[in-house]
């Protein structure tokens, strides 16, 4: 009862303070703020010919970085830009068993698949086919490596190797059409790269 | 000016129909995309386990991640994400909405900071409009919320009107919209391909995102030079001239025309119907009201044909709703209550955190492997060059193996071969040491692309086995295996049709060879081979869907997978 009405005398406290007037004052102070920070971060997020020295840049990451990534309002609308992948690429990996077997597992391969099965897949198309393979990336290499180690694994047999291939194959240049210069466009010739190998080792299993 | 524009009021209803939209977005992305795959993000031993998460992702940064704050089971993590999906229905029927809103808010960001990876622009999208969401009026109209006031007040909830208020939040929705597509504008007006006008063709090949591929108008000059142009402009209005009004509608169609059209021809789940569905907010909502009404009337007209005409009396008799303006007093207390969760829940996570950036570091992949490197160096300096024996055949192919993680492979490749000469010169009647090292070997020219001495290893490890051990079916398996796995990565490279269908026939003929050799032993030993046998067939899968063989190759994968049962709870489709 009296924390109740401790609450209410607060409340009506807080109600005198922020007017109709103040009120706009802290929303436009934020709207301000907000849109500060979003328009630096897309700014820091341009191509290298559009966006600040790389000193400023990295220093406006240092200030802005942990604020934005906090709120969880870290953004880039580059899909497709600035330029478009010029080949079709997935991921192939062999896993190498204790007895020699090598296994192999296609990673998200999408134009295999139904419309609903592509929807369901999307994420992993992303992270498998978009971001494995980029170096940025390289460094959850071995965590991928040990989740498919664990699920591979056979009691008897366990994996000792995972070998990461890009399959890629590029795509013809819109000119060599007109030119018929292939018959079929989907057959285009591959190159595979070997981009990652892990050890496995006991612990990882 | 800045007044009228974010603080003039008007009705509330465009932001909440976006609310609704919002809502069920959400709902598809967690129950179609993030729900089968749930285990393999946000398992404890998912893709990316927290650990590698903490110290090579997020490193000292600030995030809030209730899975952190959670003990690391996954019953745990299924119970949030429950929760998560139980928010996001009441933010979309509008019961409790802010603190749905809140939750919903808080959900997506764990959800994203725990699997970054897998983020695209629909992702950081609706995380944002989420955290815009909590500030508005949104549950004050078409909502259960709404329904309950007017019951609570004796009015029939089917003549409420929508509310006016302050738009600043659907104003701020409209001006980041503007920047998405200004930011994507800018990104792309710099772009080769953008500017000769080849784009929509290339984004058209790209086989991943093939839906309904239209060729006739994605591959033709000068059509997909048209539709490159088109989108440039589309982008280039929505940030500039849909602030004019005599314009904006036309410019949200031709917006809704673009994302209709890569949705039509591609595959991004839910990332266009978001952004459609974000136009709401621009609509003036005088003719949302228009639109909306012209919709219950026929609503109404089909319904009185269905129900009893009494219920339509009694609506008759019901006072109308007059709008209030909802108390917008909220705002510092709760943009305050929020930043205090964000930072609370943001350091409470760091002892864990910091537990599992240690884990990380001490199993740290590339340290391990130099300092094994740097151990079988040491022990191979101290013997003697010249000695022959078995310690340093072992510490030399053990040095190979490490040589070829670090990439250093025609090292690795010599000192192998040197292993094998060496073992082939001792002439023992069978050593499985030396199948091993040949095994390894293989797999080294796999890797490195030298099919030709890929297979010659192989080979030499079948004839070898099949001249000692004729009956063992186990290792012949693996043998043909492995060559099948050869012809194969052979089919990948050819440049010609013909040789790449050869290819893939003899990798079948030596995997069904080698299931030949299994099932036999199946017979005499049970159940004890059916991993082996579950991964033959997965390879021959491979093999037999690159034929076009989709019927048997559809069988093959329900037989693998019958037989892999109980051994990849969580792995991949």
């Amino acid at each position: 009862m009296k924390f109740n009405h401790q609450f209410e005398n607060l409340e009506a406290r807080v109600k005198n303070i922020l007017t109709p007037q103040s009120n706009q004052f802290f929303i436009s102070l934020f709207i301000i703020v907000y849109f500060t920070v979003v328009a630096i971060w897309l700014w820091l997020n341009l191509p290298v010919s559009l966006k600040p020295r790389e000193e400023v840049c990295k220093n406006l990451n240092i200030s802005l970085g942990p604020i934005v990534i906090l709120m969880g309002l870290q953004q880039n609308w580059n899909l497709f830009s600035p330029s478009v992948k010029t080949y079709n690429a997935y991921n192939l990996v062999a896993t190498t068993f204790q007895s020699g077997f090598v296994k192999l597992s296609e990673l998200s391969r999408m134009d295999k698949l139904n419309l609903l099965q592509k929807t369901q897949q999307e994420k992993l198309r992303k992270f498998f086919n978009d971001n494995l393979a980029n170096q940025k990336f390289s460094i959850v290499n071995p965590a991928v490596a040990r989740f498919l180690a664990r699920s591979y694994n056979k009691p008897t047999d366990p994996p000792t190797r995972i070998s990461f291939f890009l399959v890629s194959s590029p795509i013809l240049p819109p000119s060599s059409r007109l030119n018929k210069i292939s018959e079929d466009s989907s057959f285009t010739k591959s190159t595979i790269e070997n981009y990652f190998d892990y050890g496995v080792s006991p612990e990882d299993l | 000016m800045w007044h009228k524009f974010w603080f003039k009021e008007e009705s509330i209803a465009p932001i909440a129909i976006f609310r609704i939209l919002f809502g069920l977005f959400v709902l598809q992305v967690s129950l179609v995309e993030l729900l089968p795959n749930f285990l393999r993000f946000f398992g404890v031993k998912g893709l990316i386990d927290s650990s590698t998460l903490s110290a090579c992702w997020w490193q000292g940064l600030p995030i809030f991640d209730i899975f952190f704050l959670l003990p690391q089971k996954d019953i745990y993590r299924w119970a949030f994400f429950a929760l998560f999906v139980i928010t996001s229905i009441f933010l979309t029927i509008g019961f409790r909405t802010r603190l749905s809103a809140i939750c919903v808010y808080l959900g997506l960001l764990t959800l994203d900071n725990q699997c970054p990876f897998v983020l695209d622009g629909g992702d950081d999208f609706m995380r944002i409009l989420s955290f815009l969401l909590i500030f508005s009026p949104a549950g004050k109209a078409y909502s259960v919320d709404r329904f309950l006031q007017a019951k609570k007040e004796g009015i029939s909830p089917t003549s409420l009107k929508p509310l006016t208020a302050m738009p600043w939040v659907q104003r701020m929705i409209q001006v980041q919209i503007s920047l998405a597509y200004l930011h994507a504008f800018l990104d792309k007006i710099i772009g080769p391909q953008w500017q000769d006008g080849t784009a929509v063709y290339y984004a058209s090949q790209l086989v991943d995102f093939t839906k309904f591929p239209i060729h006739c108008l994605t591959t033709q000059s000068p059509f997909y030079q048209i539709l490159t142009y088109y989108t440039l402009f589309a982008e280039f209005a929505m940030a500039t001239l849909v602030w004019f009004r005599p314009l904006r509608y036309w410019v949200l169609l031709a917006a809704i025309f673009l994302h209709l059209g890569i949705d039509l021809t591609m595959n991004l789940p839910c990332f266009e119907w978001l952004f459609i569905s974000a136009y709401i907010t621009f609509v003036d909502p005088v003719d949302l009201e228009r639109l909306l009404s012209y919709c219950r009337n026929i609503f109404f007209s089909l319904s009185k044909k269905l129900v009893p005409t009494k219920y339509f009396a009694k609506q008759n008799q019901t006072k109308i709703l007059e709008p209030i303006v909802p108390n917008s007093y909220s705002f510092v207390p709760l943009f305050l209550l929020l930043i205090f969760i964000l930072i609370a829940g943001s350091i409470a996570a760091f002892p864990t955190r910091e537990r599992f950036a240690v884990k990380e570091f001490r199993r740290n992949y590339q340290l391990r492997l130099a300092k094994t490197e740097r151990l079988w160096s040491q022990q191979l300096d101290q013997i003697p060059a010249n000695n022959n024996t078995e310690e340093q055949l072992i510490a030399q192919e053990a040095l190979a193996i490490v040589l070829s993680l670090r990439k250093d492979y025609s090292q690795a490749i010599t000192l192998l071969r040197n292993v094998c000469s060496r073992r082939v010169e001792q002439n023992t009647s069978y050593d499985p040491k030396l199948i091993r090292a040949l095994s390894n070997l293989a797999n080294l020219y796999l890797e490195t692309g030298h099919l030709d001495a890929c297979e010659l290893c192989y080979q030499t490890i079948f004839n070898y086995e099949n001249t000692r051990l004729p009956d063992n079916y186990v290792r012949a398996s693996i043998d043909l295996n492995n060559l099948g796995v050869n012809y194969y990565f052979r089919s990948l490279l050819d440049t010609n049709k013909n040789i790449q269908i050869t290819n893939l026939l003899k990798a079948d003929t030596f995997f069904r060879q080698a299931l030949n050799k299994l099932h036999n032993l199946k017979n005499q030993s049970g159940s004890q081979f059916n991993f082996s046998m579950a991964d033959l067939l997965s390879n021959r899968y491979l093999v037999l869907r690159e034929l076009g063989c989709f019927k048997e190759a559809r069988n093959a994968r329900r037989e693998a997978a019958k037989l892999d049962y109980g051994r990849a709870n969580q792995g991949l489709p």
